[in-house]
């Protein structure tokens, strides 16, 4: 017979996989980002696989269904969802406005269960430490607060100033550890040639180089495994273990 | 003509999950049929049929030898199993073998009647 640990070693084998291949089916939601009903679908979803890979007193099978089923729901509830804004408005709820032009909607507060300190804790949050400023604040599906300040305390944009501005893309690795990255260099209709004269001019090789990338205006950016000419700063200040 | 990488690529990707779902979803359901097509699986079902006829003969030399044979039958289809089915049910069997052993060897009909029909129970859900 198998002792418990080998069968807790393949059954976590099936639950990691499973899982791994079920989380990117539901896509790339961060943690913040996330409802409340699929924050807790995650733990749900956790919690069944953490049985079928340790709880030997029960089949796995009924666990990797289970498993299954939740995230195929949740699929099937996100793809009806993305064609009907009703479903969608039920699911995930809808953003609640609780500072409209500058006036805190008190009755807002209490049916989402929101208190007054936690409003100005996330105003803060946002660098309003003064909520004369707020114009707008709206709290989102997930949570989080989405503030608009009043236009007189807004800072100054290039756009306020008439002035031009250059386009500021982004930018596009093309060695990683040692290796160029050949895709990116294609897609910026370069070849390996072109950056190993750029390399040479700058009297490094390839494998010195830890990372690189371009820029929209053509700046090559290179860091080095070698931080050379650089006193580096240590923060600590005590002799242990950092 | 000219293939989309990208969509290779895709194809790749759902590919390798349906086949690993896949080959998890047999791998969990599997005990029922190794129960029936492996060579120890058919012994025990053998052995716990001919134990189900002998007890009530009481024929106790043959019972042994039986119990023996379930034993290590058992002791070979209880890893295939393991995977597909209850730890517990896994462990029932392994005692139920014993105690029917000890019955046996007491010449108890009663006691190992009840231990036979408690193994035919498991083994029935086994896998299932």
């Amino acid at each position: 017979m198998l002792p418990d640990f080998m069968l807790t070693f393949f059954r976590s084998i099936m639950a990691f996989f499973t899982l791994l291949i079920l989380a990117r089916l539901l896509g790339k939601k961060q943690v913040g980002q996330l409802t409340f009903f699929e924050y807790v679908l995650g733990i749900t979803v956790g919690s069944i696989s953490a049985n079928m890979s340790t709880n030997l007193t029960n089949r796995a099978l009924p666990e990797f269904t289970g498993l299954v089923t939740w995230v195929i729901l949740t699929l099937l509830v996100q793809l009806i969802a993305l064609k009907s804004r009703k479903l969608a408005k039920i699911t995930d709820g809808e953003p609640t406005i609780l500072i409209q032009n500058g006036k805190i909607m008190e009755d807002k507060l209490s049916t989402n269960y929101y208190r007054f300190d936690e409003l100005m804790k996330q105003l803060r949050e946002k660098d309003v430490f003064n909520i004369s400023e707020v114009e707008f604040a709206i709290l989102e599906t997930d949570g989080t607060l989405s503030v608009l300040k009043k236009s007189q305390v807004q800072p100054v944009t290039p756009a306020d100033l008439n002035l031009a501005t250059n386009y500021h893309g982004m930018s596009i690795e093309l060695i990683y550890e040692g290796k160029i990255i050949t895709q990116n260099l294609s897609q910026i209709k370069k070849d390996e040639q072109w950056l190993q004269t750029q390399l040479k001019k700058r009297g490094i090789t390839l494998d010195q180089v830890t990372f690189g990338s371009i820029d929209t205006n053509g700046l090559l950016y290179l860091d080095l495994y070698k931080d050379q000419d650089i006193d580096i700063v240590d923060p600590s200040d005590y002799d242990g273990p950092s | 003509m000219k293939i989309n990488s990208g969509f290779i690529k895709k194809l790749l990707v759902y590919a390798i999950s349906v086949v690993t779902l896949t080959s998890f979803t047999l791998i969990l359901t599997s005990g029922s049929h190794l129960k029936q097509k492996l060579p120890a699986g058919i012994q025990v079902e053998i052995t716990l049929l001919q134990l189900e006829k002998l007890d009530s003969t009481e024929t106790w030399d043959e019972a042994i030898t039986l119990v023996e044979q379930l034993d290590q039958a058992w002791s070979k289809i209880a890893p295939w199993l393991q995977i597909s089915s209850e730890g517990e049910d896994i462990k029932q069997f392994s005692i139920s073998i014993q105690r029917l052993a000890a019955h046996v060897q007491g010449k108890n009909t009663s006691f190992a009647l009840a231990e036979i029909r408690s193994l035919r129970f498991i083994w029935d859900r086994l896998g299932v």
